[in-house]
């Protein structure tokens, strides 16, 4: 293989490729980088073996079509200490020469047939959606999502598509979040609504991608995997085994005390009020009262904690208690000025409802 | 390699096919039986197999078929649905940077390199496939962590568990899990391994017969020797010592298998720098144990079944002279008493110790006593 590169372009690339190469693994194939070079084009792909990017690199004049598979951080840093605007990669049996107007860099890397494949987007996709629309969608459920839970379809996030609309749920079992994004297209009605569990993984990754505004994500799933191109980037991921939970079945829908809070307002008070709750009493309580709400913290030993907010309600009074660290994950990635709290009786979850797009359960403690 | 190339396993082997033919492969395995017999080379190829994209079946037997990207991928290594676990993974584990080798199964790499990649489906066979090794150094909190998993995996899945004291592994684990025994290989085919080798004729015999029916433990040996261990000639060293050693000897003898078995430590550290110092220092401590239980198998059968051939062939009038110490009885008890030395390495008792004492305690058996 003989291929020259725009310096700068390939830094970029390799700087997001090279964030999914694992720092840590028992097989050292998996710390490089896979360059193709073909008649018209160069990929460069790197893979953890569940998440898989295929990067298709600009600016490049291809002398020789070839691969190569070269250690990514040793690459990385050669690109970048370089100075020459374009760089030439040149590569025979398992070893990668780089060559500037001033330096010649040998690199020893390995066979390119040992390399894992990284699927590439082959013809067109079903489901489209603009880049920012779902990133936003992720932020806003990404979080709820179990770690290392021995239930595995918990581990990863729902994508539920029918018709023009997307669900992404993701849920612990002790809360659960979940968001509407709007696609640009769906698939066919006849094809059924779609449902499959991505791993977390993949989509933190999606969710790191710049993006431009105008930005638009293709999606397919295939077999086992989903394959993601967004621009000249395919990211693919294996998806998660197993059944998710039928959360429709959990969200109340016959609450009647409804409040209209502000979202700046209650994360300061949330916040503040758990400043004074132990490890062993992670709870604050929220009094709803004529009128009023009251933030309440107590930690034995250490003291107690109230704040006090004017709201407009009518209802009937209500003692609930949550753990704080759940109420703030939500109020962080609300977007709007103002969100609704639903509460039912003092031992059914609460949820929350910002606009039409996020939706959230989250389970009562106990106040005993 | 192919399954005919591993030798003497005809019925474990056999009980892998017909549930391939028929189907049926189950969803946990554990392979049971002495170190170095071909468990983990059995679990390879059942696992490239159950992988491979165009199994060749012939007269009833399947196997890969080496040349698509699946079995190509598995010889390189970077299969992406097989994962081999193994106590050393622990420094690819979240907070195990830096940490050195560990003796027991950590939970970490259960929890990381087997739960947390269960829940992930295939992406390039139809299965995935999990091998634990060394998992009679499961504690019991590892195996716990590990149950959920093994109980009920996703359908994709096969776990292997490869251990050599089923005794060491919990109820809860044996009876989730088809368990298949490998038994020990036949002598003439470790000598016919290590002659291939071009290890010497001698020494080739002696280790054959020392191994007990374990190839690997035997080609470890052969490549020691090779690198210049000098096993074969402490051996002969310490028969002869053994042989006409009296009471007082005993703690300098001690002394000398220790020196001895330094070196070979030392020299087998460099060579396997994956596995912990402490694992090798227990192999070798091993050894010399094999060798004294050896010539103590000897000297008891040289009182019953004289005809017999020894395993210390080479060296029979120290036998007979070491022979003249005990009746085959008392050497029985004696071999009795170095299997429980055996477990004293296992459960860090200092090494010095368990040799003076064994060797004082073989050194008493001719004393008269009232």
């Amino acid at each position: 293989m003989k291929v020259n590169f725009n310096r700068s372009a390939l830094a970029e690339a390799l700087g997001l490729v090279s964030s999914i190469v694992p720092s840590r693994t028992p097989k050292p194939i998996l710390r490089c980088v896979q360059i193709i070079a073909d008649e018209k084009e160069v990929r460069i792909c790197a893979t953890d073996l569940e998440v898989g990017i295929n990067y298709l690199i600009s600016e490049v004049q291809i002398e020789e079509p070839g691969e190569a598979v070269v250690p990514a951080d040793r690459l990385l840093a050669v690109v970048r200490e370089s100075l020459d605007d374009v760089l030439s990669l040149e590569s025979s049996e398992g070893t990668c020469q780089v060559k500037g107007a001033d330096s010649h860099f040998t690199i020893y890397g390995h066979e390119p047939g040992q390399y894992p494949k990284v699927p590439d987007f082959d013809g067109s996709a079903d489901i489209k959606v603009p880049l920012v629309n779902l990133q936003a969608g992720i932020q806003q459920c990404l979080f709820a999502t179990a770690k290392e839970s021995s239930r595995y379809a918990i581990n990863g996030v729902l994508w539920e598509i029918k018709d023009k609309k997307m669900f992404l749920v993701a849920t612990d079992g002790r809360r659960l979040a979940r968001s509407k994004v709007s696609l640009t297209s769906a698939p066919k009605k006849e094809e059924g609504p779609i449902t499959i569990i991505v791993p977390a993984k993949a989509m933190g990754l999606l969710d790191k991608i710049g993006s431009s505004e105008k930005d638009v994500v293709s999606a397919k799933p295939v077999d086992n995997q989903i394959l993601i191109s967004c621009a000249n980037v395919v990211i693919s991921s294996n998806l998660v085994e197993g059944n998710f939970p039928k959360y429709e079945d959990i969200i109340p829908t016959d609450y009647e005390k409804k409040l209209t809070l502000s979202t700046e307002a209650v994360h300061s008070a949330v916040r503040r009020a758990s400043l004074l709750t132990s490890d062993e009493s992670r709870s604050i309580k929220l009094s709803v009262q004529k009128d009023r709400l009251i933030f309440s913290g107590r930690a034995p030993e250490t003291g107690d904690a109230q704040i006090e907010m004017v709201i407009d309600y009518k209802g009937e009074p209500i003692e609930i208690g949550f753990n704080p660290q759940f109420l703030i994950d939500v109020l962080r990635v609300i977007k709007t000025p103002d969100f609704e709290m639903e509460l039912g009786q003092s031992d059914r979850p609460g949820l929350i409802k910002s606009g039409t797009d996020l939706l959230y359960v989250l389970m009562p403690i106990n106040l005993g | 390699m192919s399954f005919k190339e591993i030798f003497c396993q005809d019925s474990a082997i056999d009980i892998l096919q017909r549930a391939y033919s028929s189907g049926r492969a189950s969803h946990a395995y554990i392979f049971a039986g002495p170190e170095g017999v071909g468990k983990f080379q059995t679990a390879s190829l059942w696992a490239k197999l159950l992988l491979c994209h165009n199994p060749i079946i012939e007269n009833g037997s399947a196997q890969s078929c080496d040349s698509c990207r699946s079995c190509k991928l598995f010889d390189a290594g970077t299969h992406p649905d097989f994962i081999h676990v193994y106590k050393e993974l622990r420094e690819f584990t979240e907070d195990g940077k830096g940490k050195a080798p560990p003796v027991e199964m950590p939970v970490d790499v259960i929890r990381e390199m087997l739960n947390a990649k269960v829940s992930n489906r295939p992406s390039l066979s139809s299965r995935k496939v999990f091998i634990v090794s060394e998992t009679e150094k499961m504690n019991a909190s590892s195996q716990n962590c590990m149950l959920k998993v093994l109980e009920e995996p996703p359908v994709y899945c096969c776990i292997i568990l490869l251990c050599t004291r089923l005794e060491k592994l919990l109820p809860t684990t044996k009876s989730r899990s088809h368990i298949i025994r490998f038994g020990p290989i036949q002598e003439n085919r470790i000598f016919e391994k290590l002659s291939e080798k071009g290890l010497d004729a001698n020494i080739s015999k002696y280790f054959a017969r020392l191994a007990q029916g374990s190839l690997g433990q035997a080609c470890n040996w052969a490549e020691l020797e090779m690198n210049g261990a000098n096993i074969y000639e402490s051996k002969q060293n310490l028969i002869n010592s053994l042989a006409q050693y009296t009471y007082p000897d005993a703690i300098e003898l001690a002394d000398v298998i220790l020196s001895r078995k330094a070196k070979i430590t030392a020299l087998w550290s460099d060579l396997d720098e994956k596995t912990s110092k402490t694992d090798i220092s227990r192999r070798v401590d091993k050894l010399f144990i094999q060798i004294i239980i050896a010539a103590l198998y000897d000297a008891m059968r040289l009182n019953i079944i004289p005809e017999l051939e020894a395993i210390n062939f080479d060296q029979l009038k120290q036998i007979e002279k070491f022979a003249s110490r005990f009746d085959a009885e008392i050497a029985a008890e004696k071999i009795a008493d170095c299997f429980t030395m055996l477990q004293w390495f296992e459960s860090n008792v200092n090494e010095r110790l368990i040799f003076e004492h064994l060797l004082l305690s073989l050194a008493d058996c001719d004393t008269i006593k009232i």
